[in-house]
């Protein structure tokens, strides 16, 4: 076998990321446990990735301009209630969909407004839409979990389209669209640009607002699609949907590698984040380990992949 | 960002069709400026971080120099440039000069300046305070001289038409 030289052997570690870790825990478990590898559980393990792929997607796009939505959670139970209310609607019942979908973009525009126009930080901003919108979820349920069995939408959460679920379908279709709004269009280079360094962006001309406003516009069009994603497996709504998921996301795009000072990072990483997330959940729970040492375990995981992953690459950190 | 993405930063609207953009096409394009310049790096896809401070300046200049400008000011360039990009870098000023372009050199190194420009207008707290038009007379001296108001101390700056 030719020996690689430093520099390709460099550049292959650095494109394949996180991709060995996921490999060698799914080797794990499989020893652990042959079920694990079982047709029926890996299609689990994908379902059960999807609704954090789409959030964490959006996510990417905050984190590569330097920022951070804390909002996405509650902007996946606020769309998934009023897209539920709105099938319930008799003249509207058919809109679930688009209403959630607006309504997700609708809050999205509000947290981009806020830091584009006010200059106000990310953190704070969506940190306070965070709070008014779960508020804002459990008033559109009325304080209660609503429910419509016989929901417009819900082949989106539990149908299949051949072998594999519409859930992951739609997860899937995010990634690769995300891909190409980062790596074939003009906004995907400005993204970067502004991540890397926004003053200098702005010099070259690059609008910021534009720039915030897309992306936090998107992040939040992808939490209203998140929200149609659970409510449609779920039949219902309520305003405690979504509490944590936030925090799943920025873990996903973290371990992908999408540095949080922004300008670094990509969509496949945080593929690759997501699904070992979802992962370490279905075979730690196979393997019995309860629900909070399956926590501290992810916490740790996640450290130990951002460790590896800076001194492998040997990445400069300002 | 890469040495390619910097270089064609400003003119991707034009690299573009409607938005969308090959990977490609920025790499292509920014092969010339690269060239041109004689920016040493391995290939375009290298980060602008791992290049020198001289050869990030002349990426820099590929950057502005995109736009085909008719007037290019540049700040204190040659700052903490080693001396082999300085030269590159006059060199490509002169270049410019020669094809009509106006530059506006601003610098407060007094031997670049003696040695680059043609025509010297020299402030002090915010307000010119002279302006030599011979190339003969621009020397360290002189500049010095005006700079701390011990000749001309008198001098107020008028706007001629057609002359800044």
């Amino acid at each position: 076998m030719k020996k690689l030289s430093n520099q390709k052997y460099s550049s292959l570690m650095k494109s394949l990321g996180i991709l060995p870790i996921l490999i060698l825990i799914v080797i794990f478990f499989s020893f652990l446990n042959p079920n694990f590898l079982s047709g029926n559980n890996l299609t689990n393990v994908l379902r059960q990735a999807s609704i954090n792929i789409v959030l964490a997607a959006g996510m990417t796009l905050v984190i590569l301009t330097g920022g951070i939505d804390l909002s996405v959670g509650s902007i996946l139970a606020s769309t998934a209630v009023i897209s539920l209310v709105t099938s319930l609607s008799p003249v509207m019942g058919h809109l679930g969909v688009p209403v959630g979908l607006l309504f997700g973009l609708f809050i999205g525009i509000i947290n981009g407004s806020l830091i584009a126009f006010l200059g106000l930080p990310p953190f704070i901003v969506t940190l306070g839409t965070m709070t008014a919108f779960r508020g804002a979820a459990y008033l559109l349920a009325g304080g209660t979990t609503v429910i419509n069995n016989d929901l417009g939408f819900s082949w989106i959460g539990n149908n299949y389209l051949g072998p594999v679920p519409w859930l992951s379908v739609i997860a899937l279709v995010v990634i690769g669209l995300t891909w190409f709004l980062l790596k074939r269009t003009v906004t995907g280079v400005r993204i970067y640009a502004v991540g890397g360094n926004a003053q200098a962006a702005r010099l070259t001309g690059i609008k910021l607002w534009k720039i915030m406003l897309i992306v936090y516009g998107i992040s939040g069009l992808l939490s209203g699609l998140a929200g149609v994603m659970l409510s449609s497996r779920l039949y219902s709504a309520n305003g405690l949907l979504g509490q944590g998921y936030e925090l799943d996301a920025i873990a996903a795009v973290i371990l992908g590698g999408t540095s949080m000072t922004g300008g670094m990072g990509g969509i496949f990483g945080t593929l690759l984040g997501a699904l070992i997330i979802a992962v370490l959940n279905n075979g730690l729970t196979i393997m019995n380990i309860s629900f909070f040492w399956q926590l501290v375990i992810r916490g740790i995981v996640i450290i130990i992949a951002v460790v590896i992953d800076t001194f492998r690459v040997g990445r400069k950190r300002d | 960002m890469s040495v390619g993405d910097n270089i064609s930063m400003n003119v991707l609207g034009s690299l573009s069709k409607a938005g969308f953009l090959k990977h490609s096409t920025s790499v292509n394009y920014a092969k010339g400026p690269m060239s041109d310049l004689n920016v040493r790096a391995a290939s375009t896809s290298v980060s602008v971080e791992s290049l020198s401070g001289g050869n990030q300046q002349k990426v820099l200049l590929a950057r502005w120099l995109a736009i085909k400008p008719k007037v290019l000011i540049l700040d204190e360039p040659t700052r903490g440039v080693d001396v082999g990009a300085k030269s590159e870098i006059y060199k490509i000023m002169g270049e410019l000069a020669s094809q009509g372009v106006a530059i506006i050199f601003i610098s407060s190194e007094l031997p670049e300046i003696v040695g680059v420009a043609q025509r010297v207008l020299i402030m002090r707290e915010g307000s010119i305070v002279s302006e030599i038009s011979n190339k003969a007379e621009i020397s360290q001296e002189n500049i010095m001289y005006y700079a701390t108001g011990a000749k001309n101390p008198n001098y107020t700056y008028k706007k001629t038409a057609g002359k800044i």
